[in-house]
């Protein structure tokens, strides 16, 4: 029952946060429903028909439900509703309005109109979308990868990473050399669904003491140093004059991050 | 150059089979380089599974994988030959054009221009994504999914069996290989923006195929096929954030294998079911038609390389969805067609 109450409301969530798409779709097929056949043509039909069965089929909960009890699949509602050639029927249906104007100038009204009312429905501009959303922390980010993956040569192509998790999630993608104690698989469940393998204990811990580098930045570096690690990215320098601001070489101070790397007792 | 030649000429020679096989007269280039694309995919998906299960290494798979494509090209040059490609009037020559048209295909020209631009500015939502990881690991380990893509460590229990198929990174990593690594092509411009691009041009390709479909025949044809397109590329644009159309997916996410299943594969899915509706032939009839019967080879090379971009359940499911309202509406059309006749 909790099931088929979630999957109705992700439909009416649809409906509320991309209705104004939807809307054009619907306008859409009643035009080639209430057309007239010289208009649309048996094509436009036979599409429409398409259409309206396939969102019956999308918009058919216990059919949703059946299909998610059998494979799990289908966890974000619009996930079903890729299966609708939406887009081909508003172009198509543009294009018929167009072609229906006899002079030119009426032509060029309907396509500006047309233009027009398909960016009215979406974002209005184009580029944007929910971009700023995925915006990366800053500039920052990439000089510290920069500087981590200049270290490599110092130990053989490749070397062992542990960093904030800003840092972590885009390494593996930077340079395919820097190797982590933990991925981005730690935090994100959704990253790496396909490893068996799960972290143990001890590295879970390291990554909890890692949320907190810039209280304890001397623990954390014994730790990375206990695990092996090559090159140690902080967000608060090591003590002076404890071991472990001995053994880590600063190598350089990006604004919000120090970068050091192991070098041992010299 | 070796790259470039795979994705933009390999796909021509291998999708010349596809005309043996659909025993088609006329060659539609759209369809041919469609159709080969396809092919590559899924070649290099078959080649995976038991490369994955013998424990092959990246480079070994790399020639078996590029072998069989390779011999699939000269198999479809072969046939091509065969086939008569002395024969002019044999090319549909696609690229309508009519009197006062051009202005449209310069449309079609800027939309794409524009949609390509967006994977030059757009920051990749790539946050959950591993494919980029992926690649580098195989690349670097020369092994295939034995080592943790997310930290580049060895596995000790591996990867689950049903993820194993998803085999589109590996098939980005073939090419990922032969190009010049490092310092002058990096991940983010290789995987965020040559493949994307690549991906829009497939995706644009099977609309075409849509507007062909929906508008022969009728009047003013040539001019409808670049309108359609522009106002396809247009609704993307402006719906750059929307999750039910695709937009969102295939301007942010384009790379993914979720990505390749949901814009190109399931589309051309669709269109390949919605073309066999012929509410003027029974099942019977339509049965003994050779042509008609061979109609329903592609949409298996559609499922089968859906299977190696997306996880399995999700394409099946989808798959399903398509196929069953396909059925569905041929069944209301041919009644229809009955009662009007």
């Amino acid at each position: 029952m909790k099931e088929i109450i979630d999957l109705i409301r992700h439909v009416m969530y649809a409906e509320k946060t991309h209705g104004k798409y939807i809307g054009l779709l619907l306008l859409a097929l009643l035009f080639l429903w209430m057309a007239p056949k010289e208009f649309s043509g048996r094509r436009g039909k036979k599409l429409a028909l398409f259409t309206v069965v396939l969102i019956c089929f999308v918009f058919c909960v216990p059919f949703l439900y059946l299909i998610f009890r059998t494979t799990g699949f289908g966890q974000n509602f619009w996930e079903y509703l890729w299966t609708v050639p939406a887009l081909a029927v508003i172009a198509y249906v543009a294009v018929e309005l167009c072609m229906m104007q006899k002079s030119r100038a009426s032509f060029l009204g309907t396509l500006g109109a047309c233009l027009i009312g398909i960016a009215l429905s979406g974002t209005v501009l184009p580029f944007k979308g929910e971009v700023e959303k995925w915006k990366y922390a800053d500039q920052n980010v990439e000089t510290v990868l920069a500087t981590v993956s200049a270290q490599k040569d110092l130990y053989g192509g490749e070397l062992l990473l542990l960093a904030p998790d800003e840092i972590l999630e885009r390494a593996r993608a930077y340079d395919g050399g820097i190797r982590l104690v933990y991925g981005k698989d730690m935090w994100d469940v959704r990253a790496n669904t396909a490893v068996a393998d799960d972290y143990p204990q001890d590295i879970r811990l390291l990554y909890e003491k890692m949320q907190r580098d810039y209280e304890y930045p001397d623990e954390v570096a014994d730790c990375a140093k206990w695990y092996g690690c090559d090159v140690l990215v902080l967000r608060e320098k090591l003590s002076q004059g404890s071991t472990q601001g001995k053994e880590w070489k600063l190598v350089r101070e990006i604004p919000g991050y120090i970068v050091y790397r192991y070098v041992g007792m010299e | 150059m070796i790259g470039i030649f795979l994705v933009l000429v390999l796909p021509f020679a291998v999708g010349m089979i596809w005309y043996w096989i659909l025993g088609k007269e006329k060659k539609d280039w759209v369809l041919i380089y469609l159709y080969g694309s396809l092919t590559m995919m899924a070649a290099a998906g078959i080649v995976a599974m038991p490369a994955i299960k013998l424990r092959l290494s990246f480079g070994c798979y790399r020639i078996l994988a590029l072998g069989l494509m390779f011999m699939l090209g000269a198999a479809g040059m072969v046939l091509f030959v065969q086939s008569g490609f002395k024969a002019k009037d044999n090319w549909r020559i696609q690229l309508h054009t009519e009197k006062n048209s051009g202005w449209a295909w310069g449309g079609v020209l800027v939309v794409f221009l524009l949609l390509s631009s967006c994977f030059f500015q757009y920051v990749p939502a790539a946050k959950e994504d591993m494919t980029a990881e992926t690649i580098h690991t195989t690349v670097r380990t020369d092994t295939l999914y034995e080592y943790n893509a997310a930290t580049g460590e060895l596995l000790t229990l591996g990867i689950y069996p049903q993820d194993k198929l998803v085999t589109l990174p590996l098939f980005y990593s073939l090419f990922y290989s032969l190009g010049p690594q490092g310092q002058q092509l990096s991940m983010r411009h290789f995987l965020y923006e040559f493949v994307p691009v690549w991906i829009l041009l497939l995706n644009f390709l099977v609309f075409w195929k849509w507007g062909e479909s929906l508008f022969l025949g009728q009047k003013r044809e040539k001019l409808r096929l670049p309108l359609f397109l522009c106002f396809y590329g247009a609704a993307n644009l402006f719906g750059d954030y929307l999750f039910i159309t695709f937009s969102y997916k295939l301007l942010h996410q384009t790379w993914t294998g979720e990505t390749v299943f949901v814009t190109v594969l399931l589309p051309l899915l669709a269109l390949q079911i919605f073309d066999m509706m012929r509410g003027e032939k029974s099942v019977t009839e339509w049965w003994q038609d050779k042509i008609m019967r061979r109609k329903l080879v592609p949409p298996v090379l559609c499922i089968l390389t859906g299977i190696f971009c997306a996880p399995w359940r999700e394409t099946i499911v989808l798959c399903a969805v398509v196929l069953a309202a396909g059925a569905v509406t041929a069944v209301i059309w041919r009644k229809q067609y009955e009662r009007d006749n």
